[in-house]
């Protein structure tokens, strides 16, 4: 094999490893952004239901404080067409706070995912015009760059999303709450349910939690460390 | 110069991989967006490590060549790269 064979064999194998970032990053992204689209989702319910619950019970506490009465009292005396506005009117808040609450976290996701994203679609755009630049030559500007940045800020924000991750059992819990609450409408189960599935995410959490937290801190470190390394080895 | 970034010399290697074919220096300095000074540092350490090579074309002018040593870094920074995204798990 001579010499321009070999050259073109390696940069065919450097073109290959620089596509498969591409394709990785992509997929590291999609991950993260379904991870946080079921925490929106989550925290958008539970925002919701917290509201509907709050405006139902404002109502019958202002009743109760107004009248001096009963809860059942306040159903009998009230007309149907008042109930279902009054119920009409929290679902309406539980609804419209919810919807608030999910814009407002896809917003400081997105804030958040902003740099990657670029960073990912700059790298796609200049893969995609080497490849129509025919590879090895002709103009065009590799994604090294890019995707040393990308690589940089991905084992900075992983311990981060680790450490966020711990606050997702008290969101869990809240939510199992609400749910069951809604359903079999018994306070007392709900609150036990809702415990129990807070206390069991915050288990499973808390064991994986050293282990990766330590794995990610390593692969920081480790990536400082190479960086030092490959400019003093060349 | 001391310490070299290192998103700076990657960014010359991709320049120098990317294009191919030898390249002038203005060139390179335009589309690695440093101002002529710093370029010059970077091109006589790469120079140094025998990354790059200089040569004269047919006008006289100086153009520069990335060597095969420097495909070898450049092949190993990329390998390096992809272990690390292919490494992180979410």
């Amino acid at each position: 094999m001579n010499n321009t064979e070999n050259d073109s064999n390696r940069r065919q194998e450097i073109q290959s490893s620089l596509n498969s970032i591409v394709e990785s990053s992509d997929k590291w992204l999609e991950r993260l952004r379904r991870r946080e689209f079921r925490v929106r989702l989550a925290g958008s319910f539970l925002t919701g239901s917290l509201v509907l619950m709050a405006v139902g019970a404002a109502a019958i506490l202002g009743f109760y404080l107004s009248q001096g009465e009963e809860i059942d009292d306040f159903f009998e005396q009230q007309s149907l067409a008042f109930q279902f506005s009054l119920v009409g009117a929290a679902a309406a808040a539980g609804l419209i706070s919810g919807i608030l609450t999910y814009f407002f976290l896809k917003r400081k996701h997105d804030t958040r995912m902003k740099d990657l994203s670029s960073l990912i679609t700059e790298m796609k755009k200049k893969t995609n015009e080497q490849q129509q630049n025919n590879a090895n030559v002709g103009g065009g500007e590799g994604i090294t760059k890019e995707a040393l940045s990308l690589a940089e800020k991905i084992v900075t924000l992983l311990p981060e999303l680790v450490r966020k991750r711990k606050h997702d059992s008290l969101l869990f819990g809240a939510v199992a709450f609400v749910v069951t609450n809604v359903v079999i409408s018994n306070l007392v189960v709900a609150i036990i349910v809702g415990v129990l599935v807070w206390l069991y995410v915050r288990h499973r959490t808390k064991k994986s939690y050293e282990h990766e937290m330590s794995k990610y801190e390593e692969q920081k470190r480790v990536f400082e460390q190479r960086k030092k390394d490959f400019i003093d080895t060349l | 110069m001391e310490k070299p970034d290192l998103y700076v010399v990657a960014r010359f290697l991709d320049i120098m991989f990317s294009n191919g074919s030898s390249m002038k220096n203005t060139n390179i300095q335009m589309l690695l967006g440093v101002n002529y000074p710093r370029f010059m540092e970077y091109l006589e350490w790469l120079l140094k490590r025998d990354l790059v090579a200089a040569s004269l074309d047919e006008e006289g002018s100086e153009r520069i060549k990335l060597t095969p040593k420097g495909i070898d870094s450049y092949h190993r920074l990329v390998d390096w790269i992809k272990e690390t995204l292919d490494g992180v798990k979410i």
